[in-house]
Parts: C-alpha cells; structure tokens; sequence
C-alpha cells in the first residue's frame, strides 16, 4: 500500500513538474510576444519545417484606370497567395499600401479591393507572421524573416501607346514624340482647369508689421461653408483657395493668438465671382474689430487661379529639359524630347497636378518639364509604352 | 497505525504541493494576462468589472429604494438606440396616464465643468450600465452616473485640436459618440478619431485622417460635427463639406487601433475633372454628415448624403448629380455598394438627404417588409426595400413645397434651407405601424445674382471692391411640425403644429407616447397614435437641438436630453422627479 502511494505521489510530482515547465516556457513566450520567436523552445524547433522558398503573388499587378462607375464598379477585387515551398502560409497579416491589414486564409489567400478610378501605385507587404502556420506546423524563424521581407507592387495607371517619333523640324537634336494615354470606350481623360480661385493677401499689425501665424477665414451667411488658410508666413502672407459662388454673404476673420478678429457689427463681404482677390488687413491696435476701410482694409480683384489635372512625364536625368502638352481629353499628348535622351527609351510616369498660377493653361498648352509634378509615392511610375 | 501515518503524511504533502503549484501558476498566469491587456487590448478586463457599482445607492432626488447589488440595465448604446436606428423603447414604465409625475432628475450645465465650452450642443447621449457619455461642441466628452449626476471622467480635446477648431471659426458641434470594446469613439473637428477608455476616460489612439488619406483635411474643406457608429468591430466615419466642394466619403476604421477597415474609403461622387464635375472643377459634395444605420441581418450599412456642390448654382455640374441627396446601402465588410436612390436631382435648394435613413419591418398592403425610411430637407419622405433598393413609397410630401422663379427682388422658396426634415432624426412605432417625422417650416429667399459688373470684372482690369451690409434676416413665420405617415397605405395620418423648428427629433416608447424637445427649451411628450400633447416640461435650457435618449435601471425609465443655446446643459428626467421648472 505505502508503496503504491509513494509511486503515486513520485509520478505526480513528476508530472507536475513537467506541466510547470511547459506553461513557463509558454508564459515567457506569451510576455516576449512582440519579439518574432525569440524565445521559441528549442526542443520545437525540431518539429518546424526549413523552408527553401517562400512567395507572395498577386493575380493583377498592372490595371489601366477606368472611368468612374456609378454603380462603383471601379472598385476590382485583387486576390493574393502567399506560400512557402508552394504550400499555403495561413493567418499571416499582410498590409495594402500602409492601410488595411488582412489575414491570409487556410489557403494562403487574401483579397482586397482597389480603387481603379484613382492613379495608384501600392505597396502589398507581409507586416506580421507571428501566428501564421503551414498546415499545422508552426514556422522557424527563418522562415518568418524571408516571409516579413516579401513585398509586391500594384499599380492604376493610364496605359500609354507612342504612334509617331519624328524628327523635330525646328531643333534637329530634338524628336517630336506623338502618344496618347489608352482609353476604354466612352472614357475621356480628365480636364485640366480651374478648381478654385484664391483669397491671399498680407496680415500686418497696427504698426504695419507683418504677423506670422495668424489664419484667416471665411463664412458663408445662412449656410454651413466656409474656408480657412494655412497660418501666414514670416512676411505675413496668407493664401487660401475658395469656391465662387453667387452674390452671397461672408463673414471675414483672422484668428491670431486665441483672438478671433472680425468685421464691424453686420458687415459682410461680397465677393466677385470667378476671379481671385487680394484682401490686405491691418488688425486693430485695440478691441477685435478690422476697420473695413483702406489702409485698414484693401481688396481688390488678382490674376492666378488654382488649377488642377492629370499629368504624364518622363522619368530622365536631371538636368534633362523637355516638353509635353497638357494632355487633351482623348487622351492624346505630344512631347519635344531630345533625341539622345529619347533613344535610351525612357519609362514614363503620371502625377496629378494642383497648383496656384498665375496664368491659365488648358488641355493642349505647351510646357517644359520643369512645370510638370514630381510623382508622389502613390503615383505610378516606370510605365512602359507600347508602339500603335 | 503506522501505515496509516504514512499515507496521511504523503497525502498531506501532496496537496500542499499541489496547492503551491497551482498558486503559482496563477500568480505567472494574472502576470502574463496583465502585460498581454497592456500590450494588445485595453478592454475586456474594464468591460468585466463593470457589473460592480457599490458606490450608487445615493440618488438624492429619488424615493430611496433597495438597491440589488447587481443593478439591471436596459441601454440606450448606440446613436438611435439600436443599430437600424428606429428610436423605439420597449420600456413601459412611463404610461399615457402617470406621465405627468414625470420631473428633473438631475442637469448640468457644461460651462460650470469647464468655462471654455462653446456655447450649442447638439448631443445625442448614449447610456451604457448606467453611465451616460455624452459630448459638447469643440469635443469635449462627459462621463456620468446616469441617475445621478456624478461625474465619472472627462476628456477634454487637446490644444492643437482646439487650435483647428478656431481656425475655422464654424460652430464647433458634435453629434455623440459610439462605444464598443471597452472605448469610447468620437469624431474630432480636426477630421480625426478618438478612441477613449470607457472605464478611465484616457486616450487609447487619435487619428487624423488625413494619415491614410491625404486630401481629407480641413483646409480642403472638410468638417465634422457627425457621431460614429460602432458595428461588428468597425467605426463609420463621414464628414461634413457639401458647401465647400469637397468629395463626399464614407468611411470604417477598425475599432481595435484605428487603422482602416476598408481598402478605399467610398466616395459619393466623381473625382473632380471627370463625369458631371468634367467642366465644374470646383464642385463635388454628397458628404455624409449623419451616422450610417446599419441592417445587421444582412450586414449591410445605409447613409444619406448631402447636396452637390456648388450648392445653388447649377450650370457647371450638369445632369442628375448621382448620389448627391441619395440613401446608399454598401456592404459592411467592404463597403462594396448594394444599391442607391437619389431624393432630389441636380439640387438647387440646399436639399440634403441629410437625417439618417433607418430601418425597420413594417406592415405593408398587410405583408411584413423590412424597408429603409428617409424624410429629406426637400420635405419629402421615402421608404424603400431593405434588400432590394425597390421602391416601396416616394414623395410623400410632409412640408409646404414651392420653387418660384427666382427674381432680383427675391422669391419665398418651401422649404427653406433647414428643410423638410433636417438631421433631427425619426422615430418608428412597430405596434402602431406609424413612423413620426419632425418638420420644420420656415421658407428661404433666394434672390437671382443681378450684377452685370461681372462681366467687367472678368476682362481682366483689377477691380476694387469691399464690405456691405449684411442682408436683413429672412422675416417669415417659422414653426415646426411632427407628421405621422402609416405605412399600411403610405398615408399620412395627421400632422401637429408645434411652435418652433423641429431641430431636435423624436423617441417613442412601447407605451405609445413620443418625446421631444424644442427651441424654447420645453421638452414635451404627445401620443403617438394621435399627436395629441401629454406633457411638457420648460427646461432651464434652450434650443433643444437633438433626441432624447431613454434608458432604465432596476426597472426605472430615464430620459436624457441636451439643450443647446448660450448655456448648455443635460437634463434626466424620471417618473418622480424635480417639477420645478425653468423660466
């Protein structure tokens, strides 16, 4: 009898013993999660495959832009796997262009949508495999590391065809390159024109000092608009794009240092309609008021508008000079570039454009590269034409 | 014996062991469970202490009565009380005959909490296990015993957002707020989210927007005032800005760390230089400045949008303006669109679709549906299958409608541009088959711009030009209505006068009585079968401008409501209750 409790009691402890053990491992690794598997036991090791190659691929990488859809069609589906030595990696966390993440499923699958209505160009990148398993088998750290360094690009872009080279018959070291930016049926590129006009002007104080830092904004009467600029600079320039509308009312202020100064009592401006303006302001040495008269208060009609468009450029060297025409709605552009520069087949990119001028461009107007938007991050870069 | 002593010595140091043994994985266990809440998720320990509150024996201004340690809650936990945002309590403690006992239970006034509160409000609270949350302009959040009165938290908006906020020189309004795992979420003025412990009342995350999605900013024209709604671990976000061009969204963020829950989010209308904004660069609109309802049988959400922009002027933006004034139904998960029906086509009048569509199963022609209901600023109702889109009623007027010609001198246009219906939201009974819209009657003038110096102007020579004085403001009589439309037949079953603007809303109850308050601050209830006044309350406050909010503890039935104007303030009322009341 003693005999069999004290096996008993041996084999408990033991087994207890055991059991300890394994939470503390599991504990530990719990505390240390956010360390990719530092702390994995050792003797698991055993048990995770080595994997050789591992894979992250999408079925579209390359979409030309489509018109916007009322029923939201733009909106496509992209679908992605990803695997080691072919075989699914699930619950791994895979990031769309720094936004949303995504689980991949029991198949290594994961979707997300893109917008091809918009210009894109999207980084898709394994962000966490921390809980990603191959069939039940759960990764070596290896296998983690080569799968947190896979990434892949989708880009939006219009698609872009050459239909002429010539040689230029005014400059003979330039070609005239005739292209066109690839449209489905019914599908117009977009207009290239005036999406605002400005309020800009300067902000001094009673002294005729300039005023760093105050904004100035505007209020529509009787409805819920409005505008505000950034904070004037050292020179106590303001600037703000606005929206023209009809012979309405606007409450004028600038908002300097927590004081909110304003017109007199039930004065409003009236702004005209379809062109910028200068508005010059003095504030008040005392009280909150702007004396709506000259010198206090000076506006007065301005040239320059805010203008807005799709362009497309070269990818060339710097210091390289060209020029490409605002593309027309069709879609077609002509570019001057020099022939050396042209030969070495440069890749082309496209950029929206937004920018105060001072005077107006439309689609069809000549200008030089040095004009045109750098493309930002998002924007598709590296396009390679084809010949029509 | 000695055997015996043996065993007995084995067994007891056995269960000693196994006793320190299990204590000490405890102690690793409660450890590691802390660093993981730290690390991962804030909320489900809060969330499971909450049954707990021994401190709320004391309601000073109710009969004392025994209080059961676990108190029972019935919540008002989100926006419109549920999810598809019908406003109808199943409560039946407050009946036709003892409404009249009904008395303040507690207020507050905000700028007594903190000076700096601007002056409005327009606050729909949310009462979740007795606490009530509830938000003033500029974005301050409230935390409070709901019965009485105690302050729990406050989250006060920090400098740069209040810096924003002036910058724009808007009213600073907000709508409320949403709450789910554990946090509470409120949308910024400076076009952000906040997530905020529901417990501590401490910051988890604040966004900008404008971190994913660069063009959502306030100097684009973008501004907020709208509540979030938390559903299946998502928030939907949209904005104000129709008036300013913008492009309208609609938008969900992951409750859990506020990154985005949708790869895109969905943009009411073109981008600009395409479709109807090719020639009209400047316009766009369609924002979506009410919460989303949301179906969860078919977890599809519904949104209203705003007008086009430019708002009265219609030549550069030709044809319907789709999806301006429209209800959309997109898919929760991705917001895929299901369906969309505009209200009012290439809108000349300010006429958003700007109250929440909500939904509900109604009888009609005898048969169940489950439809989506919208009352619009053009004074119109709609009603429409959930599922389908297809339409079930439309333009039933419930305002006066009139769109002279305009003329220099100026025409009265029905409605004006507060509407028809407004955001003050509807409120649906399902035994009387009634939905109740709160109408406002208050015409605009609307002049044609007459200056032919315009053309001038535009040969290019600078033009000096200044201030003028102010137009007088529109002098026309302006009162409110609530109309009852049955949807058996689509008929309207009688409409109310009521003094002033509808600008709050309406809640009703299972006891067939709906509440409301009003400009002058006199918060009302009239039966919903008739419209017939039961009760009214002249609060201390004024210009009640949102819902009451009706919840329940141990079986008593509360309503919350905020009034705006100079001084703003919360009032609770019960059965009870403080009569004395305000000037």
């Amino acid at each position: 009898m003693v005999k069999k409790l004290l096996f008993i009691f041996f084999m408990s402890m033991l087994l207890l013993l055991a059991a300890c053990k394994e939470t503390s491992n599991d504990q530990i690794e719990n505390v240390d999660k956010q360390e990719v598997g530092q702390k994995d036991s050792k003797e698991e090791q055993g048990e995770k495959s080595v994997v050789q190659d591992v894979s992250l691929s999408l079925d579209k990488q390359n979409l030309s832009v489509t018109p916007w859809q009322y029923d939201h069609s733009q909106l496509e589906e992209v679908k992605g796997v990803l695997t080691a030595d072919g075989k699914p990696v699930s619950d791994a966390e895979i990031q769309v262009d720094g936004k949303r993440v995504i689980k991949t499923d029991e198949t290594g699958s994961f979707n997300f949508m893109i917008d091809r209505n918009n210009l894109a160009n999207k980084i898709v990148q394994v962000v966490n495999v921390e809980d990603a398993k191959i069939g039940e088998s759960e990764l070596s750290d290896e296998t983690k590391h080569a799968l947190l360094s896979l990434s892949e690009n989708i880009t939006v872009n219009y698609p872009i065809e050459i239909s002429s080279v010539k040689p230029s018959k005014e400059k003979e070291d330039l070609v005239v390159v005739e292209g066109k930016a690839i449209l489905d049926e019914n599908q117009e590129y977009p207009a290239f024109g005036t999406s605002k006009y400005s309020v800009h002007g300067t902000i001094v104080d009673s002294e005729g000092d300039p005023i760093e830092g105050a904004t100035v904004n505007l209020r529509r009467d009787g409805v819920e608009g409005f505008t505000v600029s950034p904070p004037s600079n050292e020179y106590g320039e303001y600037q703000m794009m606005y929206l023209p509308e009809d012979d309405e009312d606007h409450y004028l202020n600038v908002v300097y240092e927590g004081t909110t100064y304003h017109l007199p009592d039930n004065k409003v401006f009236q702004f005209p309609e379809d062109i910028s303006v200068q508005v010059d302001i003095q504030l008040p040495n005392e009280g909150e008021v702007i004396t709506d008269e000259p010198p206090y208060l000076v506006s007065k009609t301005a040239p320059g508008a805010l203008y807005t468009g799709i362009m497309i450029g070269l990818h060339v060297d710097k210091g390289v000079e060209y020029s490409v025409t605002i593309p027309n709605r069709d879609g077609t552009f002509i570019m001057e570039v020099p022939k050396s520069v042209w030969d070495e087949s440069p890749t082309f990119y496209q950029a929206t454009f937004e920018s105060f001028l001072l005077e107006g461009k439309e689609s069809g107007d000549m200008v030089s590269s040095g004009f045109l938007p750098e493309p930002n991050e998002d924007e598709p870069t590296l396009i390679i034409p084809s010949e029509g | 014996m000695k055997n015996r002593k043996i065993i007995w010595w084995v067994g007891g140091f056995a269960l000693l062991v196994i006793i320190v043994v299990i204590a000490w994985q405890m102690a690793i266990y409660n450890n590691t469970s802390v660093q993981q809440t730290d690390e991962v998720e804030q909320a489900e320990p809060e969330e499971a202490e909450e049954p707990e509150k021994p401190e709320e024996s004391k309601e000073p201004e109710e009969p004392v009565t025994e209080e059961p340690e676990d108190a029972a809650y019935e919540n008002w936990s989100t926006f419109g009380y549920d999810l598809e945002l019908t406003r109808h309590v199943p409560f039946s403690e407050i009946t036709k005959d003892n409404v009249n006992d009904l008395g303040l239970v507690w207020s507050q006034k905000f700028k007594e909490l903190n000076e700096n509160i601007p002056a409005g409000n327009q606050s729909f609270p949310i009462i979740i296990d007795g606490v009530l949350y509830v938000t003033t302009g500029a974005n301050y959040v409230f935390a409070f015993d709901a019965v009485t009165g105690e302050e729990k938290w406050r989250w006060e908006p920090p400098q740069d957002l209040i810096d924003t906020l002036e910058r724009q020189s808007m009213p600073m309004t907000n709508r409320g707020v949403a709450v789910g795992e554990g946090k509470v979420f409120m949308i910024t003025g400076d076009i952000g989210l906040v997530s905020i412990d529901q417990e501590t009342g401490e910051t988890v995350d604040h966004i900008l927007l404008s971190d994913y999605f660069p063009t959502l900013t306030p100097e684009n024209g973008y501004y907020e005032t709208t509540a979030p709604i938390y559903y299946d671990g998502k928030i939907f976000v949209g904005s104000s800005g129709s008036d300013n061009g913008v492009r309208g969204f609609e938008m969900a963020f992951n409750g859990s760390d506020l990154t985005p829950a949708w790869d895109e989010p969905f943009w009411t209308v073109p981008p600009k230089g395409e479709e109807w904004l090719a020639e009209g660069l400047f316009g766009g609109g369609g924002a979506v400045w009410m919460p989303p309802s949301v179906d969860t049988e078919t977890n599809t959400i519904y949104f209203a949008t705003g007008n086009p922009a430019p708002d009265f002027y219609g030549e550069k933006r030709p044809g319907d303006n789709p999806h301006t004034n429209s209800i959309i139904a997109v898919e929760a998960d991705t917001g895929k669109m299901k369906w969309v029906n505009q209200q009012v086509s290439h809108d000349l009048w300010d006429y958003d679709s700007g109250d929440s569509p909500s939904i509900f199963t109604a009888t009609i022609n005898g048969e169940e549906r489950r439809v989506v209901a919208e009352g619009s600023k053009g004074g119109e109702w709609w009603a429409w299958d959930a599922e389908t889109g297809e339409t079930v009623y439309e333009n039933i007027a419930f305002s006066k409608i009139d769109h002279p010609d305009p003329t220099e001198e100026g025409t009265l246009v029905y409605p004006g541009i507060l509407g028809g219906q407004n955001y003050a939201p509807d409120t649906f009974d399902p035994e009387l088959n009634l939905v109740l819209i709160p109408g406002i009657e208050a015409p605009s003038i609307i002049k044609v711009a007459g200056n032919e110096q315009e053309a001038v102007e535009k040969n290019g020579s600078v033009w000096a030009f200044g201030t003028s004085y102010a137009a007088p403001a529109d002098d026309v009589e302006s009162y409110g209505t609530v109309t009852a439309i049955d949807l058996e037949n689509g008929d309207i079953a009688y409409q109310i006068k009521t003094d002033d603007a509808m600008r709050g809303g309406l809640t009703s109850t299972a006891t067939g009585i709906t509440f409301f308050g009003e400009l002058s601050g006199n918060v009302q209830a009239i039966d919903t079968a008739t419209g017939e006044n039961l009760w009214n309350f002249q609060t201390s406050g004024e210009t009640i401008s949102a819902a009451p909010s009706i919840f329940t503890k141990n079986g008593k039935q509360y309503i919350a409501i905020t009034s705006a104007g100079r001084d703003p303030q919360i009032h609770v009322f019960a059965l009870g209750g403080d009569k004395a009341q305000g000037e």
